[in-house]
């Protein structure tokens, strides 16, 4: 019994120990995100961009949109595209095999005509078995191809793409008129040392939308997409703007990264083998780099240009985050050598392992507070006072940080327009600890299993469509 | 202790956002406030403002502007929209009159500050309404200028838009300029300036200005310097020949098209390709054979290039067609097949 007790006691202090840590790493990470968004947050973007919309030097794009049963929402993402204000760009859709109307719906509403494209086989993918393009705007084309999963999709869009550049998207995202334009402005001023762009991803649930265009930010009713929006918040504002600032951001959101397609396509384009392609694409982009020394960097910016239709009910935000776990998981894998690597030098060192201890294996640590918060305080599994801190620990991890997100939000963008919206978003973050937290705690460490139960697919996120 | 300190951390954090959150929320509050009027008013003077704009009524708008709080917001905010909606309206008169008596002056103060937004932001709008007076103002800035980086590029861009064309002698010291920043500077000179600036580059050997300039011809259709442009095709720089045979397939015009011949064998790819796009677009029949045997390059994008060529011509669709069934390359077919059916794409 007395080992058991020192064992619970060893424990609770490693929990405390790695959650002080990893408070403090975000708070570390939120003062380097503070001072570039506080910085940039004021500048005009309207006017930064305004150059680039009417200039012949502003690099062409090819817009690849992987869809698989969108039927509802693909014609809507479409239209928006078509709404996007940029010099040169063009709209690949791919059907990646869908079991729905997804294909039969773009060639109705964009009276599209089979045409035999001579492919260029770049990157292998599943037999494409035909491709289209519009009558009505002939930069809008369309690939029909045999499933192979959303990197397959990706790669075959790569392979038929024109431009040097490429954006991928999800099949329901509304994207912002200019963002093409923000995304690519870093690139341009870099000269194109920057390769990769990463933009910010915001929940449309509850805004309204018309036309494709996102008409009025609205807060939604919904606690688990309020929270999602919190979490959206700590994920893009704290930590991608600071390790972007450091040259070591891993992720570049799957609903939206604009690449260089030469850079890609060098790297091998997106790997089939795992369901997190955007992120497991970007490490292999970063490793790439690391080991030609250069000097190209890969950025993230914090301006919202991407609307995304987020779950609206527990059993679909579950499945979306063992994926997401799961790529994770399965990425961290495949570049093990990266960790503790000095050859990859910041990302080896300190990217790798943050993703690794406080994105992947922090479940399992909070998962253990908890466990030891709920024994110590209900069957004195270890001394109260312990149980006590822990709990406190959790706050400041969990809804502490998650309210300080939201406030960053609003001191450097503030894209929710109302008071209320402020305080509303607040007071849900600091519930964060107390139901949604250890909700995604359980999911996350079903992500880890479910990574060894391998088995490609879309995710089952059943779409209502966010455009009217 | 722990505990206490813990305790006490936590509460000191729950209390420094407790008092973030009410300033954040009464900074948005007054925010909000402020955009409510400076709509109102944006929408009541909108009526005199175009008045004043188009020389019916001079005092009223003038009359009411000189009352108004949040005056220079709001004459920014009106000649902004002024100037994007009404094509040259950068040179009027008007918006000189009021840019410079209700903004020169706070611009002057925004530029001494340090808050980088706010000056990156003051340098669009002098570009934006030309506004003359701040130009040595900016002249002194851009003597200070150590690194070329966001702020200093948009320097170059707003002096430029004030035809300060010292702004080029300035790039020179950067070799790594980028190309982007030269086409920007000589598209915002008022053109004599620019076309004086060309010659002058094109008589250079300095290769980032030189290679700007051949590009600016052929992005303003510059057509006078044609001449000078097929010249460079026998440029020993490889990226001089590259830049100028863009041009040339930009002007769409030649003098004497005989020179295009040899980069039908180029080495390089993107020299036989521009040789089929210029072939295609000038419709050049004597090289048909030469885009023939491009059909089956071994580089896709020139492959791509010959197969549009033939689009341009009259018989093209019938070339195609013969070329999709009885050429020897299996890859050539297929390209002339898509070519017979497929539409030129990629215009927003």
């Amino acid at each position: 019994m007395d080992s058991s007790l020192s064992f619970f006691l060893v424990l609770s202090w490693l929990v405390i120990a790695y959650m002080v840590f990893s408070s403090l790493s975000y708070v570390l990470l939120f003062s380097i995100a503070l001072r570039k968004v506080w910085r940039e947050g004021q500048i005009d973007k309207r006017e930064s961009v305004k150059n680039l919309a009417v200039n012949e030097q502003t690099f062409p794009v090819s817009v690849l949109v992987p869809a698989y049963n969108e039927e509802v929402g693909v014609v809507s993402t479409v239209r928006s595209l078509l709404a996007l204000e940029y010099p040169q760009f063009e709209i690949i859709v791919i059907d990646d095999g869908s079991k729905d109307a997804t294909a039969e719906k773009m060639i109705q509403e964009f009276q599209m005509k089979e045409v035999p494209f001579a492919l260029r086989k770049y990157l292998e993918t599943e037999h494409v078995l035909a491709t289209y393009q519009s009558d009505l705007f002939p930069h809008i084309r369309l690939i029909k191809k045999v499933n192979g999963g959303k990197a397959d999709a990706l790669n075959a869009g790569i392979n038929l793409s024109l431009y040097p550049y490429f954006c991928a998207i999800d099949g329901d995202s509304i994207l912002e008129q200019d963002a093409l334009l923000k995304s690519m402005k870093p690139i341009i001023d870099s000269n194109g040392e920057v390769i990769v762009t990463g933009g910010s991803v915001r929940i449309a649930n509850g805004s309204v939308i018309s036309r494709s265009k996102v008409e009025h930010i609205i807060l939604p009713r919904n606690p688990v997409v309020l929270m999602q929006i919190v979490e959206y918040f700590r994920a893009f504002l704290i930590g991608r703007i600071g390790f972007s600032r450091m040259n070591i951001l891993l992720i570049v959101s799957g609903a939206f990264g604009l690449f260089n397609k030469e850079r890609v396509i060098h790297a091998g384009g997106y790997n089939k083998k795992t369901v997190g392609e955007d992120m497991e694409l970007v490490v292999r982009l970063h490793r790439i780099l690391q080991e030609e020394r250069s000097n190209e960097r890969i950025e993230y910016i914090p301006d919202p240009v991407c609307w995304t239709e987020a779950p609206d009910s527990l059993s679909v935000l579950r499945s979306q985050r063992i994926r997401w776990q799961r790529g994770l998981t399965e990425t961290l894998f495949l570049h093990k050598k990266m960790l503790f690597n000095p050859t990859y030098r910041s990302i080896g060192l300190l990217s790798m392992p943050y993703f690794l201890f406080i994105e992947l294996l922090g479940a399992v640590f909070e998962l253990a507070g908890y466990f030891i918060i709920v024994g110590g305080l209900f069957f004195s599994l270890v001394d109260p006072k312990i149980a006590g801190i822990l709990f406190l620990v959790t706050i400041f991890y969990g809804s502490l940080i998650s309210a300080l997100a939201v406030l960053l939000e609003e001191l450097t963008l503030g894209k929710y327009p109302n008071v209320s919206d402020l305080i509303k978003l607040y007071f849900w973050a600091l519930s964060e600890t107390f139901w949604y937290r250890p909700l995604m705690i359980i999911w996350r460490v079903e992500g880890l299993f479910a990574t060894v139960r391998k088995k490609q697919h879309w995710g089952d996120m059943k779409r209502k469509g966010i455009s009217s | 202790m722990i505990l206490f300190i813990i305790v006490y951390t936590i509460l000191g954090l729950i209390f420094f956002q407790i008092v973030l959150l009410a300033f954040l929320s009464i900074r948005k509050w007054r925010h909000n406030v402020d955009e409510k009027e400076i709509n109102h008013l944006y929408n009541s003077l909108l009526d005199p403002f175009t008045s004043y704009m188009i020389g019916h009524d001079q005092h009223l708008f003038i009359d009411q502007i000189e009352t108004i709080r949040h005056r220079s917001i709001l004459v920014e905010k009106l000649l902004a929209y002024y100037v994007a909606v009404i094509k040259d309206s950068s040179f009027s008169q008007e918006v000189n009159v009021l840019s410079e008596k209700y903004l020169s002056g706070p611009y002057t103060a925004v530029l001494k500050k340090n808050n980088w937004a706010k000056r990156i932001n003051t340098l669009h709008f002098i570009e934006d309404f030309k506004i003359q007076s701040l130009s040595t103002l900016l002249l002194e800035r851009l003597c200070k200028v150590k690194k070329l980086d966001v702020e200093a590029q948009q320097l170059i861009r707003t002096l430029a838009s004030l035809n300060e064309t010292s702004v080029l002698d300035f790039l020179r010291k950067y070799p790594n300029a980028p190309m982007r920043l030269y086409l920007d500077s000589f598209s915002r000179l008022d053109r004599k300036l620019a076309e004086q600036e060309i010659e002058k580059a094109l008589a250079e050997n300095f290769i980032p200005i030189k290679l700007s300039a051949i590009a600016f011809i052929g992005t303003a259709r510059l057509l006078s310097f044609r001449t000078h442009v097929e010249h460079e095709l026998q440029n020993t720089t490889t990226e001089i020949r590259i830049q100028s045979l863009k041009t040339l397939f930009r002007l769409h015009y030649m003098d004497n098209p005989g020179a295009l011949e040899p980069f039908f064998h180029s080495d390089n790819w993107a020299e036989r390709m521009f040789a089929a796009r210029i072939a295609g677009v000038m419709t050049l029949e004597r090289f048909k054979p030469k885009l023939r045997h491009l059909l089956s390059d071994q580089v896709w994008w020139v492959r791509y290039s010959a197969a549009e060529a033939f689009s341009y011509f009259g018989d093209g669709e019938l070339l195609l067609t013969y070329f999709s069934e009885n050429h020897e390359d299996q890859f050539a077919r297929d390209m002339a097949k898509q070519w017979i059916i497929l539409k030129s794409g990629g215009q927003a």
